[in-house]
């Protein structure tokens, strides 16, 4: 798209620096003056002044080496044929029917279809598809009863494409036997919906989980909490009235023991939210973090521990290309670390940058005891063969990254799993992918990517 | 502005030399006063003398060493190929000023613009550094660096930068909103809160800065007293989008869904978000040479309703490049939904000519399917045919080519074969809403409604409201007497259209119709109910005004039914049956001068259309008027 590649612009950006020169700065030029007047008048400066950083303050320190990591890439599930041009909205790893073995969930907007994988025997995969919900955006499991099966939370947008029309919709798929399922529609008719977790935000005592429910809608959205009442009944509680919430990712942030949730409003706000929870139903909201740039692009949002202190961070990408000015990539793509320093504050720390980036997922890829991420690429320069599709940050255990491309084609995932598919201690990484724009090439719809 | 006397001036001595008082210097007593004031002279001249020396040695410094922080702060990267050849020759010759001791500032400055425009953010970043460095007192300089490290993501840089902007020119306001902002967004409410105050202060009523405080008020649990301060800026700004949807979600959560629909209306209604001015930041836009860059401004200008701005910019991102074809591309895309089918024809034409030149490349397919369309409204269906097959010999089995050869078959009145080609189109992409329903548009030609009714069914399979197969659902349902099945679509469609006319007037259709048949097995409760119902959502339904009046009038509810039958009689003041109504309810209600006189003109315009019946009704009510 742009003719320097941004690892070019990097590499130009390090290469040079202003000088050195005291007297380049007011300060070095103050240090030069009183030189001279001391001079004049017979005396000796004392010790030199504070010179002030003439470097670039937005330059980072370049990434360390890293050892070699290798994936191979295999199919997964339904062969793009099936799908035309695949939509693979979300995947996620879950062991649902509970027999030992970590299956593969996903949503499809195509064939508006939520399927599971199904690992069994090992290293045997056999897809179903358990669901049909119209727009499937995100999808888990969670025991919203307690009754020891898992049940599958869907959210649905109604349509995948931008629309402003209140056709969104919560659904449950019930897990009767861990064979069927029974599928429960929660609320309809909201502004679409793009993320719904499960936890026990009220503090029941019966296994009751309820949920936090992201809504992007399009100019019009929302955030909300659903209280469980029992018998599948719930009520909801409107906690943000912005449009554009992307996930809403449930952690004890500010470590009271309490659930909270954070919420990525994308759209012109470009916020991330944190709405701790009080207790009795009650959430206190604040802003965590966000950007002025109103095309920022904010496109995912993860809990992890990032750097093992005992409280959960946020990883956050921002690489959403789906813009109304043009679809593609920007300058300022990439991913960062939201590190949480307790009683609700969070630093922000740029990772790196990453043309297109999605999906950001946490997992020691190369066994060295530091958690590593993991990213996609939704937008980039597809006709520059090395575009990166899937990208590792190396964690070096001092809080800086070292990105190593994976892949370069399969082209256009929008998202990623992480979690160890066959238990030999090794994670596998699942991506999907979503064409909506040219190039309809070097498509995928399930892929698991190996490491070699 | 009062200009400060030096008090170690020349004009101090020529004050004294003209005989003015000197002032008084206390010394201690003990020694000569004439000696101690020439001694405190003296070392008052040397040290002026140093000073004046230190500050022009500084200068010597500078003006001599210039050249080489120019060297060390100047970006060496060098325009890669593919760039518009004046982009080059005009970093060229930036990077020459720049080099020269006489225009180092001046030439830095140029080149910071060039690569600021065109996204070489990291070199843009370098010369704005120099330019701060070498000029503090500059705040553009400034800004522009907050800009680039905003785009490398460095927040806490950006916020340095622009609290210099503030500071050097308080009185440049999109650095205040830019800082409300990020103060904002980092929670740091009361300089946030200063911020968007100074701002306010500089641009009064400015909506940014209004929305930003009233967000301010929100975050502190105060929904009410910020959704007054958000009704404040849609009243100021009705298309200020982001308050409209704001606004439209704080009244759904307190439960004013009427006042949440209104609001979503005026927001969908809006023009799309877009950034608040900044001048120092988008003249920019006059050094981009980034084609790229040039087509997603002009597709921004278009979204905001300013498409003659869009295409002067797609004109010009096209002349950059004048060998690519995606400038030609883009530029007859953005014709086409400017409705100008001529120009884009040569812009589109112009683009497959260039792409036949390369061999790497095929043209998109959007080119071919855009390039048809306008040939087709340019009444050239057989030359759209041509290119559609030029476009298959590129895209074999792409679907928007199979739709578009639909639609041009079914002009040329080829209909089996246009009902093939969309049917090939829906193969391909199951789910496509304007495939499928094209599709049934071609079948229902045929009369082959059972099918159409798949199609149309299968096109809301990805978009449940696409509004145009609502539409003929709820409307073939309708024909067909399927009330249930037409209410789900029609209001389907009224839900997500409510400014719609058609989606009103096609549920109004509905009421009446299901009011009718309601009132055809007696159950006049649920008639009126579903009348009304359809006289609130198309008050200009005449058949709706009229049965609801009529059904009042003979119930003996004359007064109710006065309105509706007004309302009738003003939407049909031609038709004499209005005035019969009208009359006979003027007439019940004792106001017999205007039963009189509506009666009259009824009794006329019946018998002009030869209507006896109801210019005989007419007279015979006249006559018993006393």
């Amino acid at each position: 798209m742009t003719p320097l590649d941004l690892a070019a612009r990097q590499q130009a950006g390090s290469s040079y620096a202003l000088p050195r020169w005291r007297h380049s700065t007011p300060a070095g030029r103050v240090v030069v003056l009183v030189a001279v007047l001391c001079g004049l008048i017979g005396c000796r400066p004392s010790e030199p002044v504070g010179r002030a950083d003439s470097q670039p303050t937005g330059s980072r320190r370049p990434p360390a080496a890293v050892t070699d990591l290798a994936y191979l890439a295999e199919p997964l599930g339904a062969p793009v044929g099936e799908f035309g041009r695949p939509m693979v909205s979300h995947v996620s790893i879950a062991d649902l029917d509970q027999d030992g073995l970590k299956d593969v969930l996903y949503c499809e907007g195509q064939r508006n279809s939520v399927r599971w994988i199904r690992q069994s025997p090992r290293g045997t995969f056999t897809e179903v598809v358990i669901g049909e919900v119209a727009g499937p955006a995100h999808v888990e499991v969670a025991d919203l009863y307690g009754r020891g099966r898992k049940d599958v939370l869907v959210a649905g947008m109604g349509q995948i494409t931008p629309s402003n029309d209140r056709i969104g919709a919560v659904v449950v798929l019930e897990n009767l036997d861990n064979r069927t399922f029974r599928r429960r529609v929660l609320i309809e008719r909201i502004a679409r919906v793009t993320d719904v977790r499960a936890a026990n935000l009220m503090g029941h005592t019966d296994g009751r989980l309820d949920l936090v429910v992201g809504q992007f809608g399009y100019a019009q959205g929302e955030t909300r909490w659903m209280e469980n009442k029992g018998d599948w009944t719930f009520e909801s509680r409107i906690v943000n009235s912005q449009s554009g919430c992307v996930h809403t990712p449930v952690a004890d942030f500010d470590g009271d023991g309490r659930p909270d949730f954070a919420a990525l409003i994308s759209q012109e706000w470009e916020e991330v939210h944190l709405f701790r929870n009080q207790g009795g139903g009650k959430f206190s909201e604040s802003i965590i973090w966000g950007s002025t740039n109103e095309d920022y692009g904010s496109s995912g949002l993860d809990v992890v521990d990032l750097n093992r202190d005992g409280r959960p961070d946020l990883i956050y990408t921002n690489g959403d290309g789906f813009d109304y000015a043009g679809y593609g990539f920007r300058a300022w793509h990439g991913l960062q670390w939201l590190e949480n320093l307790g009683s609700g504050r969070f630093r922000f720390h740029r990772i790196a940058d990453m043309p297109g980036a999605y999906a950001p997922c946490a997992a020691d890829l190369n066994g060295d005891g530091h958690l590593d991420l993991v990213a996609v690429s939704g937008f980039a320069d597809w006709d520059d063969p090395k575009s990166v599709s899937l990208m590792a940050l190396i964690n070096d255990g001092t809080g800086r990254f070292s990105p190593v491309p994976l892949a370069n084609r399969p082209t256009q995932l929008v998202t990623a799993a992480v979690g160890d598919l066959d238990d030999d201690g090794v994670p596998e990484i699942v991506t999907g992918g979503f064409y909506a724009y040219p190039p309809f090439e070097s498509m995928s719809s399930v892929t698991v990517w190996r490491r070699k | 502005m009062k200009r400060r006397r030096p008090r170690f001036s020349a004009g101090n001595r020529r004050d004294r030399k003209e005989g003015v008082v000197p002032p008084v210097v206390v010394v201690p007593a003990g020694t000569p006063p004439q000696a101690r004031r020439r001694r405190l002279w003296r070392w008052l001249a040397v040290f002026v003398a140093c000073a004046g020396l230190g500050l022009g040695a500084d200068r010597a410094w500078r003006w001599y060493s210039l050249p080489a922080r120019v060297e060390a702060a100047r970006p060496i990267a060098s325009v890669p190929a593919g760039w518009p050849p004046e982009f080059g020759a005009r970093v060229a010759a930036a990077q020459a000023q720049a080099g020269s001791r006489g225009g180092a500032i001046v030439g830095m400055a140029e080149l910071g613009r060039l690569y600021h425009a065109n996204g070489f953010m990291a070199e843009a970043g370098a010369c704005w550094a120099f330019l701060r460095a070498e000029q503090p007192r500059v705040a553009r300089w400034a800004h522009l660096l907050a800009d680039v490290r905003r785009a490398a993501s460095d927040y806490e840089a950006m916020e340095a930068q622009l609290r210099d902007v503030v500071g050097l020119a308080p009185d440049y306001a999109p650095a205040w909103l830019q800082l409300g902002n990020y103060c904002f967004k980092t929670g740091r409410f009361d300089e946030a809160r200063h911020a968007f105050v100074r701002r306010l202060e500089l641009i009064p009523g400015d909506a940014h800065a209004q929305l930003g405080l009233a967000r301010i008020v929100l975050q502190g649990g105060d929904r009410v007293g910020a959704r007054g301060m958000i009704e404040a800026v849609v009243r100021d700004h009705p298309r200020f989008a982001p308050a409209q949807n704001l606004l439209a979600e704080l009244l759904a959560a307190a439960g004013d869904e009427a006042g949440a629909a209104r609001h979503r209306q005026l927001g969908m209604v809006a023009i799309r978000f877009f950034e608040a001015d900044d001048p120092w930041r988008d003249e920019l836009v006059g050094w981009c040479y980034d084609a790229e860059r040039l087509r997603m401004l002009a597709t921004v200008e278009f979204q905001i309703e300013r498409g003659d701005r869009g295409v002067a910019l797609m004109e010009r991102a096209a002349r950059l490049a004048p060998e690519d074809p995606d400038g030609y591309a883009a530029l007859g895309d953005l014709l086409i939904k400017l409705d100008q089918p001529g120009p884009a024809r040569a812009a589109l034409e112009e683009s497959l000519r260039l792409a036949a030149r390369g061999v790497d490349r095929k043209p998109p397919v959007m080119v071919f399917v855009n390039l048809s369309h306008a040939l087709r409204l340019l009444k050239q269906p057989e030359a759209a045919l041509r290119v559609l097959e030029q476009g298959r010999a590129y895209h074999e089995q792409a679907f928007e080519l199979f739709d578009e050869l639909g639609m041009v078959l079914g002009d040329l009145g080829r209909l089996d074969e246009s009902i093939a080609a969309f049917r090939a189109a829906v193969a391909q992409s199951p789910g496509d809403p304007n495939a499928n329903f094209n599709l049934a548009v071609a079948l229902l030609g045929q009369g082959r409604r059972a099918e159409a009714y798949v199609a149309l069914e299968q096109s809301l399979t990805l978009k449940p409201t696409f509004p145009r197969s609502l539409s003929m659902l709820g409307r073939l349902e309708l024909e067909d007497g399927r009330m249930a099945e037409a209410e789900r679509h029609l209001r389907t469609l009224h839900e997500a259209y409510p400014q719609l006319a058609e989606a009103r007037w096609m549920l109004g259709q509905w009421e009446l119709m299901t009011g009718r048949a309601a009132e055809a097995r007696r159950d006049e409760a649920a008639a009126e109910r579903h009348f009304r119902a359809g006289v609130s959502l198309d008050p200009d339904n005449p058949e709706l005004q009229a049965s609801l009046g009529v059904m009042l009038l003979l119930r003996g509810q004359v007064a109710q039914a006065l309105e509706h039958l007004e309302a009738y009689r003003r939407l049909e003041p031609g038709n004499p049956q209005t005035a019969l109504f009208l009359g006979q309810a003027y007439a019940q209600l004792g106001r017999t001068q205007q039963a009189r006189v509506v009666l009259t003109e009824g009794a006329e315009q019946a018998e002009r259309a030869g209507n006896s019946s109801t210019a005989a009704y007419c007279r015979e009510i006249l006559s018993q008027l006393r």
